[in-house]
């Protein structure tokens, strides 16, 4: 007994006087908050990465910095690499302290990166090293990562993690963008069941946004129909996320608006809720607003028994009557069907609309691939049918159920 | 050479030393019943008539009246007229004189008739005794002669006695109840019947309030330094004959006397043979009280655990005879070890029984939480700062690593300091005198850490983990485990920092198996979880009272249940169903 | 003799089905998944029916012989040299087995939470744990892993619950994966993956008796059968095939996306203590084994000094290894020559019983 004591006592020690390897102090390392991937000028990769600053905004130090300027809470260096671990390590020779890209949530690659189908070149060695996370998000920027990167910044709160984190967050509640993160996108890459979609990210530098013209017409909009980077606003805040990208493989072939995107969701089953604007059926010139759900995920069924499959797609949704300018009463029975009618129509339009625009660029993103596989007994089977190709040859029907639950806080007009 | 010899030592094998080591085997229901019906171990079946024919406040209603041979004129249970048969069954039944509480008087009434008085010692008011009883019958007094048996009687309690209450009784269950509860029996010769003395009187005048075990609900006694008072304190509560205790000489130099308690009937005879084993067998000049005595009689010295269980409270020892343990009571400390206990007795007060089962329950689950806050928090602190940082809500990441932007130790040294000073605090408090004490406790701890702070040694939210950890370990109601939690504390601080989180889990593996491997009187130290006996439904959650029918199973008690078959009466249909699911 | 304690039913089916299940943790599921595609779920099933066969003829073997351990079984049967032999390689398999879970072990953590230690000190660690347990024997062993049973249970559910939120049930299409042949045929091959229940054989004498023996192997493949399943199926529902055979430790991975807002995300450090003290139940008792095999068929009165070399001699093979790769060929061709030692030879051992007519004298 007293020798094993001993034994484990001497082990113990030898291995406390051992350095912790792997240890690392907070003022060791510094948490990367983004990366932005281009093409590089000098080399292959342009890497861009942001982090905070680590300067006190407050605390013990206030006293003794007289400075008072406001320093910038975070920052971004980038540099031209020839491959991802290169540049952080190059990095690290001018940062006095490790990267580590645990708390990364969002990785930018440049639209002009997408396009060149490079993205499984890029996204290869992100997805193997266990630093990055496969729960952060991955977004699609127009223009250039690094010029996004720039604009990246807390507005409100002084946490970057925290806003990006929420703004995500809002997307389930609007509908326009999709929550993608990196399982799911390098997944699609390597799918034969759909293909990879991911969210645009862009800055928009306002100029959309006049301040004086004429004012605007009796034209309807949905609001929707904007893209990315291009919806008339101005503020502090310039990045938005707004819309899809979609791929073919690792190539991006084209990009959705927030309409768009809408229905792709709702095909797609990931659409939460959000505000609908349509015209009003009796009254053209003026709109109604709805406050959609979906009321259970949508209806999928594939046959791929003839020469090309036959999908059927019902899409089930619920909603509340928000604003009526009319002043018609909808709330009547019949009244109400009209509406519902008319926006069933609107809602299959879209997805119709949508389905040829993905036909047309031969992408399953509405993942009827994942059902079309039921009909499939063997891995072997189904990978030579090849799905993804023949996509595009599919017959596809759209149904859409509405019914409007609740008519807000006034029961009558 | 020494220590060429030492290095030897340690490098050749050895042949182990061979030692029994006693266990409690779990006796397989179908094997006891074979050795109950062969003869078996003599003890067993004597204990177990005893059990049966039980007349005191145990009695139950379905237990059969088995007769004993040794009884057989004395079918009835009455007191008999001759003297010396009288004398014997009181003898037998309060296990004189096995059991040294029990005194028994013999002398001549008037100088003629044969008569005894048995009082238990400690329970009585020796005065009484002595001058009105004793004095008033001993005395010659011609002219009170009265003639024998029932006359002297009537004359005694007319006549002599000059105490204020006085009965006759002859039934020898109730004779033997009120003895257990102070009261002395007079037998006289040839009378058929006794008479008994008021002679009521407890030593209460020691008796305060406990110190550590203090509780809100429930009694607030406290045993004292005289041992006579705390066997009574004990006895008061448990009003059975069947309450054993043993007076052993343990110091080779002081003579030391230490009490054994245990209920005959219900603790399982082997347990009470081991523990005399070990007491007997020990070989010291002097015992310094329970604390000592515990460390040479427990199972695994070199293990941070403790194996025997130390309470100040006579109620809580006596939940634990009733329980089928055994209790041991040194002369000169205020304190009983009862013997064996598991882990989980540890975390137990007697609150939790005087509460109701659902706060009970509550409270022992805090109680859990708090042993795992003290234990693990430092570890898991420092596993987490310097290896997990992921883990870390990432604002939270932020404004730590904001902090520790100006402090010039590592974290290691860092909460090492902290911990150190916590301790040196709690050190402090408890050696500064009176009311001082308590102050420098709460004042030291806010003032260091805050000045600590400011001075920018440690990071701020050090201070809240020593400080939550600090509470953790107040929160153990046991205080050798708690010595013990904090004792582990650094061992896991240091598994944290040589390799994060697979350094504590690897800490708690090793802690593990060697609790695991720790036996407390032949019982594993996590039964009944592990092994798995059944336990009676009071190891963690506490059911409500009426379904703890039975003794815990690990202590393999001779007697296993309790409780009736249906222990509400009221509620009869119900009870009678829960049985069934009892499987009983 | 050796005096070994006695372990009751429970403990012995817990420790069988952490010694069986704790293996799910690392590489073999994604392997798995190379081989049958996402059938594993089902496949594993056809394995454990296998596996009880087997162990049916583990539990007639013990049968012939009551109150013998397997190692006596072979000596009767066989006779001293090839008794010998056959407990031997038997006792090498388990080490064999011991060495690859804790290199795989070592490997799986190294890629995911301690890049920059060395192997020595991972190992190290880890050896010294075992070596604790092997020292304090099987009572404790069973003991310790029932009280951690709980929280492992515990925290292998809370994992599949709270990976819930990512399961695409899709994704358990096509339902044949890669045929049917490939599924059954794996399915019987890969029955050592439940092989671990020759330790109620081993251990025979410690265990409460035969009929016990009987319910605890049955009970323990049938336990660690549906923890695989459930397993391998909430990993197949995670990734899709083609993503899954390329991961190196899919529990992990798939605590890693266990994403609830911002407070409950990146908790899989957590989990770490339930992977962690699982292998190290079950690896300690396949190393017991190993050290109570070779005591027993060298007739050694004293284990302990057996448990210093046989720890020592376990670190130098565990460090041994060249890479990765290495180990999951090793453990690759554990899963398919395994069930050679553990069902194969005791069959051997049965059959020459009978021709011998050794054994109970009822059957004879």
């Amino acid at each position: 007994m007293r020798k094993a004591v001993i034994t484990l006592i001497l082990i113990l020690m030898a291995m406390s006087l051992t350095s912790c390897y792997d240890a690392n102090e907070f003022d060791d390392i510094i948490h990367v908050v983004a990366i932005g991937i281009d093409k590089g000028v000098s080399d292959q990769w342009r890497l861009t990465i942001q982090f905070p600053t680590m300067k006190e905004s407050g605390g013990s130090e206030q006293s003794g910095s007289g400075s008072g300027k406001s320093q910038e809470e975070y920052t971004c260096v980038s540099i031209d690499a020839p491959s991802f671990f290169a540049g952080i390590n190059m990095l690290n020779t001018s940062l006095p302290r490790k990267l580590n890209f645990m708390h990364a949530q969002i990785i930018l690659f440049s639209e002009e990166l997408a396009e060149s189908g490079l993205i499984n070149e890029y996204i290869a060695p992100i997805n193997r090293f266990r630093e990055i996370r496969k729960t952060s998000h991955v977004f699609v920027v127009k223009g250039k990562a690094y010029d996004l990167m720039k604009e990246n910044k807390p507005f409100i709160g002084n946490l970057l993690f925290k806003s990006f984190q929420l703004l995500i967050k809002e997307g389930a509640m609007t509908g326009y963008f999709p929550h993608v993160t990196l399982e799911n996108f390098s997944e699609g890459l390597k799918s034969t069941y759909h293909q990879p979609i991911a969210a645009i990210a862009a800055v928009n530098n306002g100029k959309s946004f006049i301040e004086n013209g004429e004012p605007s017409g009796t034209e309807f909009k949905t609001g929707g129909e904007y893209s990315a980077g291009r919806i008339p606003r101005t503020g502090d805040n310039k990045i938005e996320i707004w819309g899809t990208a979609l791929f073919v493989r690792d190539t991006m072939v084209g990009e959705l608006d927030g309409d768009e995107t809408r229905y792709l969701l709702l095909a797609r089953g990931e659409f939460e809720r959000g505000f609908f604007t349509i015209q009003d059926p009796q009254k053209p010139e003026l709109v109604i607003s709805l406050d959609i759900r979906s009321s259970r995920e949508p209806e999928i069924k594939v046959t791929c028994d003839g020469s090309k499959p036959i999908i059927r797609l019902n899409v089930l949704l619920d909603g509340d009557l928000l604003a009526v300018q009319s002043g018609i009463d909808y709330e009547k029975p019949e009244h109400k069907e009209l509406l519902e009618q008319a926006f069933r129509q609107i809602v299959k339009d879209g997805i119709e609309k949508l389905i040829n625009k993905c036909k047309d660029l031969n992408t399953d993103a509405l993942l009827f691939g994942d059902y079309a596989v039921k009909n499939f007994l063997t891995i072997n089977d189904w990978e030579s049918y090849d799905w993804n190709n023949r996509f595009k040859e599919a017959d596809i029907t759209v149904n859409v159920e509405f019914a409007i639950r609740r008519t807000g806080t006034q029961a009558k007009n | 050479m020494s220590l060429l010899s030492t290095v030897l030592n340690l490098l050749l094998y050895k042949e182990p030393p061979k030692y029994d080591r006693f266990e409690l085997l779990e006796d397989e229901p179908e094997d006891k019943d074979q050795k109950e019906n062969e003869d078996a171990a003599q003890p067993i079946t004597e204990i177990k008539t005893k059990v049966k024919s039980r007349t005191g406040i145990f009695k139950r209603t379905q237990a059969k009246p088995e007769q004993e041979p040794e009884q057989g004129q004395n079918r009835d249970g009455k007191v008999t007229k001759k003297l010396s048969t009288n004398l014997e069954i009181i003898k037998n039944e309060l296990n004189f004189p096995t059991n040294q509480d029990v005194v028994i008087r013999e002398f001549k009434i008037m100088q003629k008739s044969d008569a005894f008085i048995v009082y238990i010692d400690g329970m009585v008011d020796k005065t009484t005794i002595n001058d009105y009883i004793l004095r008033q019958l001993m005395a010659p007094n011609p002219s009170k002669t009265a003639g024998s048996g029932k006359d002297l009687i009537d004359c005694l309690v007319n006549n002599l006695l000059s105490v204020n209450q006085v009965t006759r009784q002859t039934e020898y269950g109730q004779i033997i109840k009120q003895v257990l509860s102070g009261l002395t029996a007079l037998f006289v010769e040839d009378a058929g019947e006794c008479i008994l003395i008021e002679s009521r009187g407890f030593d209460k005048r020691n008796v305060s309030n406990p110190l550590t075990e203090t509780i809100i609900k429930g009694p607030h006694e406290a045993f004292i330094e005289n041992l006579r008072t705390n066997i009574t304190l004990v006895r008061k509560i448990i009003r059975n004959k069947d309450l054993v205790t043993e007076l052993l000489p343990t110091g080779k130099t002081d003579n030391t006397i230490c009490g054994i308690m245990y209920i005959k009937g219900i603790v399982n005879p082997k347990v009470v043979r081991e523990l005399k084993r070990r007491i007997v067998s020990i070989d010291v000049d002097q015992i310094q009280g329970d604390g000592t005595l515990d460390q040479l009689i427990e199972d695994h010295p070199f293990s941070l655990f403790p194996q025997i269980l130390s309470t100040e409270r006579p109620d809580r020892t006596a939940y634990f005879l009733m329980e089928g343990k055994a209790a041991i009571i040194c002369d000169g400390t205020p304190y009983a070890s009862v013997i064996p206990v598991t882990f989980f007795d540890m975390f137990h007060t007697s609150e939790d029984y005087a509460l109701r089962w659902q706060y009970g329950t509550f409270l022992r689950i805090v109680r859990m939480i708090a042993a795992c806050i003290a234990l693990f928090l430092p570890g898991m602190y420092v596993a987490l700062t310097l290896y997990h940082h992921e883990m870390i809500p990432t604002e939270l990441l932020v404004s730590l690593a904001k902090a520790r932007e100006h402090l010039p130790f590592p974290t290691i040294i860092e909460i090492l300091l902290m911990e150190i000073s916590f301790e040196l605090i709690r050190e402090a408090g408890i050696r500064v005198p009176g009311v001082i004490g308590q102050t420098l406790g709460i004042i030291g701890a806010i003032i260091l850490g805050q000045a600590a702070v400011t001075a920018g040694l440690v990071s701020p939210v050090l201070i809240i983990v020593i400080s939550i950890t600090g509470l953790g370990s107040f929160a153990i109601p046991n205080f050798s485990l708690a010595f013990g939690v904090r004792i582990s504390r650094f061992i896991f601080i240091i598994c944290g920092a040589i390799a994060g989180f697979y350094g504590i889990a690897a800490g708690i593996f090793i802690f593990g198996g060697l609790a695991c491997s720790l036996k407390s009187f032949g019982v594993p130290y996590f039964s009944p979880v592990a092994p798995k006996t059944t336990s009676g439904h009071d190891t963690i959650v506490r059911m409500p009272p009426w379904m703890q029918k039975t003794r815990p199973d690990f202590i393999n008690t001779s007697d296993r249940t309790r409780m009736g078959k249906v222990v509400r009466g009221w509620v009869a249909r119900d009870e009678k169903e829960t049985d069934n699911d009892n499987g009983r | 003799m050796i005096t070994e304690g006695k372990i009751g039913v429970r403990e012995a089916i817990w420790l069988v089905t952490l010694a069986i299940s704790a293996k799910m943790f690392f590489a073999s599921p994604s392997m798995l998944v190379g081989l049958v595609g996402n059938t594993g779920w089902y496949m594993t099933l056809i394995s454990a029916v296998t596996a009880l066969a087997g162990f049916m003829f583990i539990y007639l073997l013990l049968k012939r012989f009551p109150g013998r351990d397997i190692m006596e079984i072979f000596d009767i049967t066989l006779g001293r040299v090839l008794g010998f032999a056959f407990s031997g390689i038997l006792a090498i398999y388990l080490l064999f087995k011991a060495v690859t879970r804790i290199a795989e072990f070592n490997e799986v953590i190294k890629v995911y939470v301690f890049p920059l230690s060395p192997n020595w000190l991972i190992t190290g660690i880890y050896v010294i744990c075992v070596f604790t347990l092997c020292i304090l024997g099987l009572e404790s062993i069973a003991r310790f892993a029932k009280l951690l049973i709980y929280f492992m249970l515990a925290g292998f559910l809370v994992v599949l619950i709270l990976s819930s939120q990512n399961y695409n049930p899709n994704y358990l299409y096509p339902i044949l994966g890669y045929g049917l042949d490939k599924t059954l045929l794996h399915g019987v091959v890969r029955s050592s993956v439940y092989g671990e229940v020759i330790l109620l054989a081993v251990f025979a004498q410690s265990l409460q008796g035969l009929k016990h023996i009987k319910k605890e192997g049955v009970i323990g493949i049938l336990l660690s059968a549906v923890l695989i399943s459930l397993s391998l199926l909430s990993y197949i529902l995670t990734f899709p095939y083609y993503t899954e055979r390329d991961i190196t430790a899919p529990m992990y991975e798939m605590a890693t996306f266990i994403d609830y807002g911002r407070f409950l995300q990146r908790v899989e450090p957590i989990f770490l203590f339930v992977w962690i003290t699982s292998t190290l139940i079950s690896s300690t008792i396949v190393t017991y084994s190993f050290i109570w095999i070779y005591c027993r068929i060298f007739r050694m009165q004293d284990k302990k000094p057996i448990c210093i070399a046989g720890c020592i001699l376990l670190y130098a093979a565990v460090l041994m290894h060249k890479d990765i790769e290495t180990v999951l060929d090793y453990v690759q061709w554990l899963r398919n020559y395994g069930a050679i030692f553990v069902f194969i030879l005791p069959l051997v051992s049965l059959a020459t019983a009978f021709i011998r007519k050794k054994g109970a004298k009822a059957h004879a």
